[in-house]
């Protein structure tokens, strides 16, 4: 829009319709009007109407320039043309009346009349007008002799037509310019709400892009690891720097293709276990798995990798995130250290094994029978030497445990047996503490899958820790029971407890939580200089969890610990069968005691 | 000496690379009642004296310089002339797919270090059908 249409626009839609400027052009024709008194044969018939006329008219222009102040009503502004009409209604009255040559000068007040917003300014100004009409009357009684009184309804009628019609007019203009002046807003407020909303789109994109740029510098930050995301399809449309180092391979080369072609070389996964692993993510559940990644030089990368779904805002798919971790040089430390693993423990057994079969050897000689003496003494070189292969097989296992490689060979295991076992491996050292070993078992066989041996070393472990904790003539008391979960038939018992309760120092309460950590050893038992290394436990721990079991602990130091190993039970026992294991004198509680 | 199962003596061969564990299954062959015909301490040492001496039985270690005691029961299964005996494996290694190495390898027998004399005794008499 240019600037002059602009001005045109501001200057029509404000509308000044200043009384002002009608009244300087009312004064003006007036005055020029004045002219007329040259030409021969017009004259004052009167001169007091005249003169106040031209009065009136000066009067009344200078009460329109004081009504240019703010604070004069523009209601106000109709006085000025109807003093106008009286004005020129004087002049007629004093050159003539209704033949005056003046009374054409009235259309201009009328019409200005006629602007005046409201149908008031017509209201008043038709009595005003049928007096200026008759005001000749006042100066020549004969002025409207004849059909001449007929002037004082038809003038003031097509006058206040006149005005009514420019009246109409006017209200339709301003209507109209009110029209436009909201129009106006509205652009102006439009206008302003695009500029408003273009700034924020710019500041949108700024954000965007800044955010684009930090998420970018934050991906291709990452160097150690590879993010590879796609599309649904499978197909890469991100791949950061730690990716073309681990795969070394440009993102040119890759964007846009599916991930298996794009990686050059590759080992053990197929396109089929790649789709199961993104179906199984499209499902909800990152994806953990390791992949053999063979490099163009024949070099093979052990690869842990994280896959998970990608979301847009509506919660749909848009694609799969890969996190790639090269693992290889933790597999080679844990091979390593497997490695120094078994090797420190062959190197531990080999000699273990010569100072047992000696000892063996020595004891045994019938031909040189030992003095007992010298018996207590090999018994104390055997235990030792025990003790010490069992601290070699302790370690070894935990580090079994420690690298995943703790399985169990699952077949039915029958825990009184188990249990019963344990009791009496135990039964010489509780009557060396002079401790009192009890057992208590129910009838029902207690029979769950898993591995015998494992599962006696943890049931060694929890009555050997026992006893060592107890002091003497204390009681060591372990029991077998059936349980049976919430919402289970009573009949059917669900889960089996071992459980081992001894009399002995207690473990402080807030130690309990670190009780299975690797090498801790509770204060009590350093306070009671009681031996061992802290595994027994840990290893525990980890037989029940293989198990699918739990060891629960609650202890009260100065009273006692006691310990519950609990175990799943298959789905359905038969309660009324009898295993070949049973005695047939065997009781609901039995004991082993000093 | 107890005969073997065609009339002669049971022959047995000892392969360990410690000196001290070799004697005490030395012992153990002797207390079986069995004929010790090689005691050796590598495991290539074993492989051509089994093949010298054709034992009955061989009580191998694991590991072992040279060939490894499972590399010495791979070779004895893979040869016919010896494929026969019986082959008895001792380890320090108590990993259970240490002993499932050994099945593989065509061991009869596993028994891991330390081990009973007396038990390493009946484990011998039993793997050639002697108690």
């Amino acid at each position: 829009m240019s600037a002059a249409a602009d001005g045109w626009i501001r200057r029509f839609a404000t509308d000044p319709n200043s009384v002002l400027e009608r009244q300087l052009c009312m004064a003006g024709t007036y005055l020029v009007s004045q002219l007329l008194f040259l030409v021969p044969g017009v004259s004052a018939t009167d001169l007091q109407p005249v003169v106040i006329g031209a009065v009136l008219m000066a009067a009344a222009t200078v009460a329109a320039l004081l009504m240019r102040g703010p604070s004069v009503p523009n209601r106000f502004a109709m006085i000025i043309p109807l003093v106008d009409i009286v004005s020129v209604g004087l002049l007629r009255a004093g050159t003539g009346g209704a033949a005056s040559i003046f009374t054409a000068l009235l259309v201009l007040p009328i019409i200005s009349l006629g602007v005046e917003p409201g149908r008031l300014p017509l209201i008043v100004g038709l009595p005003v007008t049928v007096a200026v009409v008759l005001l000749p009357l006042r100066y020549d009684p004969t002025a409207l002799d004849g059909a001449d009184w007929l002037r004082v309804f038809f003038t003031p009628f097509v006058l206040g037509l006149t005005a009514l019609s420019v009246n109409e007019l006017t209200r339709r203009l301003r209507s109209r310019v009110r029209a436009v002046q909201r129009l106006r807003r509205e652009l102006e407020e439009l206008l302003g709400q695009v500029q408003d909303q273009a700034a924020a789109n710019a500041a949108t994109s700024t954000l965007l892009r800044e955010t684009t740029a930090q998420l970018r510098s934050i991906i291709d930050a990452v160097t150690e690891q590879a993010i590879v995301g796609t599309d649904p399809g499978g197909r890469v449309d991100v791949f950061n720097a730690g990716a073309q180092k681990m795969f070394k391979v440009a993102a040119h080369d890759v964007l846009g293709r599916p991930l298996l072609g794009a990686l050059q070389s590759r080992d053990d996964i197929d396109a089929g276990e790649l789709a199961a692993a993104m179906d199984r993510a499209r499902a909800g559940a990152a994806q953990m798995s390791e992949w053999t990644y063979v490099q163009a030089d024949g070099s093979a990368l052990r690869l842990r990798v994280a896959i998970s779904a990608r979301h847009d805002a509506a919660g749909d798919i848009e694609g799969f995130l890969f996190v790639v971790t090269d693992v290889t040089h933790d597999h080679e430390q844990a091979r390593m250290k497997d490695e120094f693993v078994n090797l420190i423990s062959h190197e531990l057994r080999t000699p273990l094994s010569s100072i047992l079969g000696y000892a063996e050897l020595i004891v045994d000689d019938d031909e040189h029978p030992l003095s007992d003496e010298q018996r207590r003494f090999m018994a104390i070189v055997e235990r030792n030497a025990q003790r010490l292969l069992r601290l070699v097989s302790d370690l070894l296992f935990t580090a079994q445990v420690e690298s995943g490689r703790f399985t169990v060979q699952e077949q039915d295991v029958d825990l009184h047996a188990v249990v019963r076992a344990s009791v009496e491996a135990a039964t010489p050292a509780a009557h060396g503490r002079d401790v009192r070993l009890v057992l208590s078992e129910p009838d029902r066989p207690l029979v769950v899958r898993g591995d015998a041996g494992r599962l006696g070393q943890a049931v060694d472990n929890l009555i050997s820790n026992a006893i060592k904790f107890t002091q003497p003539q204390g009681r060591v008391a372990v029991g077998l029971s059936a349980i049976t979960g919430p919402g289970n038939d009573a009949d059917e018992p669900d889960r089996a407890v071992v459980s081992v309760s001894d009399t002995g120092i207690g473990i402080p309460a807030d130690e309990l939580d670190r009780l299975f950590s690797r090498f801790f050893r509770a204060s009590t038992a350093t306070a009671h200089a009681v031996p061992g290394v802290g595994l027994g436990l840990t290893i525990t721990r980890a037989i029940a969890a293989a198990h699918h079991g739990q060891i629960r602990v609650a202890s009260t130091v100065g009273e006692g610990t006691t310990f519950a190993l609990d175990l799943p039970l298959p789905a359905q026992q038969d309660p009324n069968q009898t295993l070949a294991w049973r005695q047939p004198a065997a009781t609901a509680s039995a004991s082993v005691q000093k | 000496m107890t005969p073997g199962p065609v009339g002669g003596p049971v022959r047995v061969l000892v392969a360990d690379d410690d000196p001290d564990i070799r004697q005490l299954v030395e012992l153990a062959v002797s207390r079986a009642g069995l004929e010790l015909v090689a005691s050796v301490g590598t495991g290539t040492a074993a492989l051509a004296a089994i093949r010298e001496h054709r034992p009955s039985l061989a009580v191998l270690d694991v590991a072992m310089p040279g060939l490894t005691g499972l590399e010495v029961c791979a070779a004895v299964r893979a040869d016919p002339a010896v494929s026969g005996m019986r082959l008895l494996l001792l380890s320090a290694s108590v990993h259970g797919e240490a002993m499932e190495a050994g099945g593989a390898a065509g061991a009869d027998d596993y028994l891991p270090k330390p081990f009973r004399v007396k038990e390493l005794a009946e484990r011998i008499g039993g793997a050639v059908g002697v108690r």
